[in-house]
């Protein structure tokens, strides 16, 4: 239940009245929510920015290079590079590739633990505390955006000084994923609720977003028609992701367009 | 005490002897058409279904219903259906003398003779060809999900079909030699039928060292059998193996097909054997023994069809990928009493009703078991290929027509008509194999309890 | 029937020496499996300490040695199973000298395979949250997941083996009780529930074994069932097929019995069983070998095959790694599971052969141990849209051998507990089977008890 919802509820009980929490009674709850994202492969020129973005804001570890090169790389949102042709001739295209929220997840019934699971705003939600670490959700994500631990993270001082308070650190033998920035997300819709208002469109976004210089990573609420990021999913360009596996992602990628030779 | 009078005797002369040289007189081969009784009839029958198929296929078939996927698709699965259920019964035969199963002389011959079969398969060969082609076109031609996708050469279909019968009819054709040598014994000399059988039964006298020989070469063939079979029913269930989703095959279809030929070829063992022993008027032929260990290998059977069909369900449910579960669901959903009555035909009759040992060991219990099964592999078929053209071509195409319909009686005339034609010039019921029950059971008294003996040779593989 | 009771004498002397003495042999195997368990232990608790990191998997592929040797194990405790339950049931009056050894072989490596789950977590601490208890929390674990219904169904085939094996030993821990004395004596009295050998008592006995006996062959089926579906579940191509099932029951039959060809013959040496455990145990076992195998690599061909035929590069990415950079994996299998038997099985001098069969067991193990490497590393290895590889460590290496160390520690503790021929099973064949003369043949009969059903 929604954090306005629950205190209505409280507060009905407790037989105070409504709105001396402060709550508008026409705010929308969280559930009526949905959360996507377009990426647009137009403008996205590869530049890695994303990637350094979501380190920072959620305290994922820096491995190594030795992790790297075992295939332990650890990363929730990765530019993928493809090479099309042959030199002189020679194209580039990137596509960042981060969790897609599957709205028919192929990683949720194979938990043992009910570790991840999909909440009411169309999130793929982790749960750290809960991951017993077999990893069949990591096997079964058909786009492997799901990272494990597979050591300790740790921070070498003073590198541990600029960790998020708002994201948990996790442990080795947990699995872990991009969340669509969920903390952001939980901080704006906390704030709203104290200031007695409904999100406004574009009022946050998530670290990839906001780092990225074309603004190729447009993010929102899918449900709420003022926010930017329902204009770009109409765009004609708009592909998902292995649509054949029927994971009903949420994330809607741009084609890039060719120039015309 | 044992009595061992009889035990050590050559089973060929026992078909001389008095005791059983009545009961085998009904066997005898008829000299002339007599142009009255049931059977005749039912030769009669089966030939005008045969022809009328025949006719209805290549000359209104083949030209007016090209662009009908219903008329192929309903014709091609019945042939499949009859030829799964024929290399079946040869394939239960040679299980079952492998397996050394002491009740399986009476139904060896009766089950081999279903490989004679093969021969209509030459006739309808082409037809099959050109069925088989026809659906991949229209199949292929305006289906998105890639199900139809592959027209490859019908030689390896043919090879192993072809493989399976071929061993089928040596399997057969020397198990039967014993008894065309008595054939050649009891005809007048020097006449034209006696030539015959002097020339097919190979100079065999029933002497020890023949006997042996007569094992190694049934236990080769036995191998053989088996292993065509299996690849027979394989490469038939790859060649249909159908896509359940694009570029996903259920790699479970071929074995699921291979073990319901062998529960079909049971269940029509179990009818024919039931048939012929009224045909033949000897009602002692198939006793109750035979039909309670035919139950029990059916439950086992039926057990391991659901568990097989099972998976290929699960598979898809939880895989949750949409053109697989459409096709899972579609199968289900589209037809739900045609696949409630595949499940009930294939599963539930054949293994809780022969869970009961009245029903198991009973003539009536046991057929209509058979019966419900012989339904439920047909429906099979139909159920598994006929949600592949769903989106493209409406239900009401693919629902059997009088024509199909039609296809299927003479397809089932063809079975009939090869026992029928067979009886004619050698016995359906083995004549060794029931001399060889008959001279080596004898009841004997041990302790307080009376208990059947009989006395076997050693296996095929200790020969 | 003085000439029965000298004779049963003797086989209790015989199979019970084992129990009653032991020798240096016995302490240094103890030892030395011991050691290789110590040293398994260690690597486990390296990687308690270092994380998962110390396998050698790279992502896209989680599963790495530790459910290998999973699936591996859980194979080789159907073999008891299928020598007891499903031998009972055909009435093959053979199976009496090897059903003992072979359900403590069932019992021994389902407790190894039990582990592997454990071992392979990432927090292996809180394994216990996958049972389903209470708790203030109001947390259940998920069913909808097919690791659930792995724990389950192994913990259902421990308890019915463990249930089936100890039922059968409470008449030979009777015959142990009356020979001991001191701690042992309170031990087997312990065990043997009172038992005086009444008819009563025997008949309770042989219901109970009936119950069992057909009901644990759902078990076995379902659990192998079971474990193939963890793959069969998931979306991985290669995974994702629907003859997983009946490949993986007919794997873990294959390597059972290759598994009861190595224990057989190793435990006749061991206990200088020549009398009990007779070249014709091992052709039997052979033949079953044979044919399991057989169906085995049908059903191998056919799942290979299926991706083959699809032509789609998504599915056939993991044949190409297969037999590209895995093909050392495949020569393997082909080897020593498919050339080896079909060159010696069918030859009965061979087949009669204690030492022979056990190169068979063992090249039939070697065969289903890569057999499992290839249902688990190269489907995984190559994903839609990333590939990795898998280079085994030397923890990958050790947590393996440890396995082995473990069961054979096991093994060998409970051969000092428990004679490894079923002495009540063996007598009672004793009886029942008799050479009746017959013309000039002499013809083996049995007298059955009434079949079940």
């Amino acid at each position: 239940m929604a954090l306005k919802a629950r205190t209505q509820e409280y507060l009905k009980q407790a037989g105070k009245p409504a709105d001396q929490s402060g709550v508008a009674a026409s705010v929308r709850t969280s559930s009526d929510r949905k959360w996507g994202m377009v990426i647009d492969l137009d403008r996205c020129t590869g530049c890695h920015a994303c990637e350094a973005a979501c380190s920072a804001e959620n305290n994922i570890p820096v491995v190594g290079a030795e992790q790297c090169h075992k295939g332990h790389a650890h990363q929730w949102i990765r530019v993928e590079r493809y090479w099309e042709g042959n030199y002189p001739n020679v194209k580039a295209r990137f596509m960042p590739i981060l969790c897609q929220q599957c709205g028919n997840a192929p990683c949720e019934p194979v938990c043992p633990v009910y570790a991840t699971y999909h909440n009411p705003e169309g999130l793929n939600v982790m749960v750290y505390n809960r991951c017993v670490g077999t990893r069949y959700c990591g096997n079964n994500c058909p786009y492997e955006v799901r990272m494990f631990n597979w050591t300790e993270p740790a921070w070498e001082t003073p590198l541990d000084q600029q960790l998020n308070p708002d994201v948990t650190v996790r442990g080795k033998g947990v699995m872990e994923k991009c969340t669509f920035c969920v903390q952001r997300i939980r901080r704006a819709e906390e704030q709203a609720d104290a200031d007695g208002r409904d999100l406004e469109p574009d009022e946050f976004t998530t670290a990839c977003a906001q780092a990225c210089p074309p603004k190729a990573i447009v993010f929102g609420d899918v449900n709420d028609k003022r926010w930017s990021v329902n204009k770009k999913r109409e765009d004609p360009r708009r592909f998902t992701l292995l649509e054949e596996l029927g994971t009903e992602p949420s994330v809607v990628y741009l084609k890039a367009l060719d120039d015309e030779a | 005490m044992l009595d061992t009078e009889h035990f050590f005797d050559n089973p060929s002369d026992i078909v001389e002897s008095d005791e059983v040289a009545s009961s085998l007189r009904t066997i005898m081969i008829r000299p002339g058409v007599r142009r009255r009784g049931l059977l005749f009839f039912t030769t009669l029958l089966c030939s005008v279904l045969v022809i009328a198929a025949g006719v209805v296929v290549w000359f209104w078939g083949y030209p007016a219903q090209r662009n009908n996927p219903g008329f192929w698709h309903f014709s091609l699965i019945s042939m499949l259906f009859w030829l799964s259920v024929t290399q079946g019964m040869v394939a239960v035969s040679a299980i079952l003398r492998l397996a050394h199963a002491s009740w399986r002389y009476m139904l060896n011959r009766v089950a081999d003779v279903a490989s004679l079969f093969g021969f209509w398969v030459f006739a309808i060969l082409p037809f099959l060809v050109v069925a088989r082609g026809r659906i991949y076109v229209l199949g292929a031609s305006a289906h998105s999900n890639n199900v139809w996708r592959t027209a490859g050469s019908m030689l390896f279909d043919s090879l192993a079909i072809g493989t399976a019968y071929l061993a089928g009819w040596m399997l057969l054709y020397l198990t039967s030699i014993p008894d065309f040598g008595a054939l050649r014994d009891k005809l007048p000399a020097d006449s034209k039928k006696q030539h015959f059988y002097r020339r097919i039964a190979l100079s065999w006298q029933g002497a020890a060292k023949q006997w042996r020989t007569l094992r190694l070469a049934e236990g080769v063939m036995v191998f053989g059998v088996i292993v065509s079979f299996v690849a027979s029913q394989t490469v038939q269930g790859w060649d249909f193996q159908l896509a359940s989703a694009r570029d996903w095959d259920s790699s479970i279809f071929a074995p699921l097909y291979t073990v319901g030929s062998l529960l079909g070829g049971l269940a029509l063992t179990a009818l024919v054997a039931t048939a012929t022993s009224h045909a033949a008027k000897l009602p002692n032929l198939v006793t109750s023994l035979h039909y309670d260990n035919l139950g029990r290998f059916m439950i086992g059977l039926g057990l391991v069809w659901f568990y097989f069909r099972w998976c290929d369900y699960l598979t898809a449910w939880y895989g949750n990928i949409p053109e697989e579960w459409a096709l899972q669901n579609n199968r289900v959903t589209a037809f739900p009493i045609l696949a409630a009555v595949m499940v009930i035909g294939c599963f539930v009759v054949p293994v809780f009703g022969n869970m009961f040992r009245a029903i198991r060991t009973s003539p009536v219990g046991l057929c209509t078991i058979s019966v419900c099964v012989l339904i439920g592999l047909a429906v099979q078929r139909f159920l598994d290929t006929v949600p592949t053209f769903a989106p493209n071509y409406p239900l009401s195409a693919l629902i059997p027509s009088a024509a199909t319909i039609l296809v299927f009686a003479g397809l089932s005339g063809m079975f009939v008509l090869t026992y029928l034609v067979a009886a004619r010039y050698f016995p359906v019921v083995s004549w060794w194999g029931l001399s060889k029950r008959l001279s080596r059971m004898h009841e004997s008294t041990l302790g307080n309890g009376s208990v059947d003996v009989m006395l076997e040779d050693p296996p095929i593989w200790e020969t | 029937m003085g000439d029965m009771t000298q004779k049963s004498e003797d086989i209790n002397k015989d199979l019970t020496r084992g129990v009653l003495q032991t020798t240096r042999s016995w302490w240094m195997c103890f030892l030395f499996f011991g050691t290789v368990l110590a040293w398994g232990t260690g690597c486990f608790v390296w990687q308690l300490v270092h994380g998962i990191d110390v396998y050698g998997m790279e992502r896209p592929n989680y599963w790495g040695a530790p459910i290998i040797n999973f699936v591996y194990w859980a194979g080789v405790a159907l073999s008891g199973t299928m020598i007891s339950a499903i031998l009972r049931l055909l009435h093959a009056g053979w199976r009496r000298s090897i059903t003992r050894m072979t359900e403590t072989l069932t019992v021994c490596a389902l407790l190894v395979a039990g582990l592997f789950p454990i071992i392979h977590l990432g927090r292996n601490w809180v394994f216990f949250w996958l049972v389903p208890y209470p708790n203030e929390r109001g947390l259940w674990p998920n069913y909808k997941s097919p690791l659930l219904w792995d724990a389950t169904a192994i913990s259902v085939y421990l308890v019915s083996s463990v249930l089936f094996w100890y039922s059968g030993l409470i008449p030979d821990f009777a015959v142990l009780r009356d020979r001991t004395t001191g701690w042992r004596h309170e031990l087997y009295s312990m065990l043997a529930l009172k038992w005086k050998g009444s008819d009563r008592e025997w008949k309770r006995l042989r219901g109970v074994s009936a119950i069992l006996t057909v009901m644990i062959i759902p078990v076995f089926v379902s659990l192998h069932t079971i474990v193939g579906w963890d793959f069969g579940m998931s979306i991985v191509p290669g995974w994702h097929e629907s003859i997983f099932a009946p490949y993986f029951v007919c794997g873990a039959l294959y390597s059972g019995a290759g598994a009861v060809l190595v224990i057989m013959c190793l435990v006749r040496r061991a206990y200088h069983l020549e009398k009990y455990i007779l070249p014709k145990h091992f052709d039997n076992v052979a033949k079953i070998v044979m044919t399991i195998g057989l169906l085995w690599f049908y059903f191998f061909a056919g799942d290979a095959w299926s991706d083959w035929f699809t032509e789609d590069p998504t599915h056939i990415n993991w044949l190409v790694y297969l037999f590209g950079g895995y093909k050392w994996a495949l020569i393997t299998l082909a080897f020593f599971g498919m050339l080896v038997p079909l060159v010696t099985l069918p030859f009965k001098r061979l087949r009669t052969s204690p030492w022979a069969m056990l190169a068979v067991g063992v090249s039939v193990n070697i065969a289903m141990f890569t057999e499992r490497i290839i249902v688990v590393v190269p489907e995984a290895s190559r994903s839609w849209l990333a590939w990795g590889d898998y280079t085994p460590t030397w923890v990958d290496v050790s947590i393996t051998i440890g396995a082995f160390g473990l069961f054979g520690f096991l093994y060998t503790l409970l051969s000092k507990f428990i004679p490894l021929v079923s002495l009540w099973e063996f007598k009672e064949g004793e009886v029942v089977d008799a050479v009746v003369t017959v013309g000039n043949a002499q013809v083996p009969v049995t007298v059955r008890e009434e079949a079940i059903g």
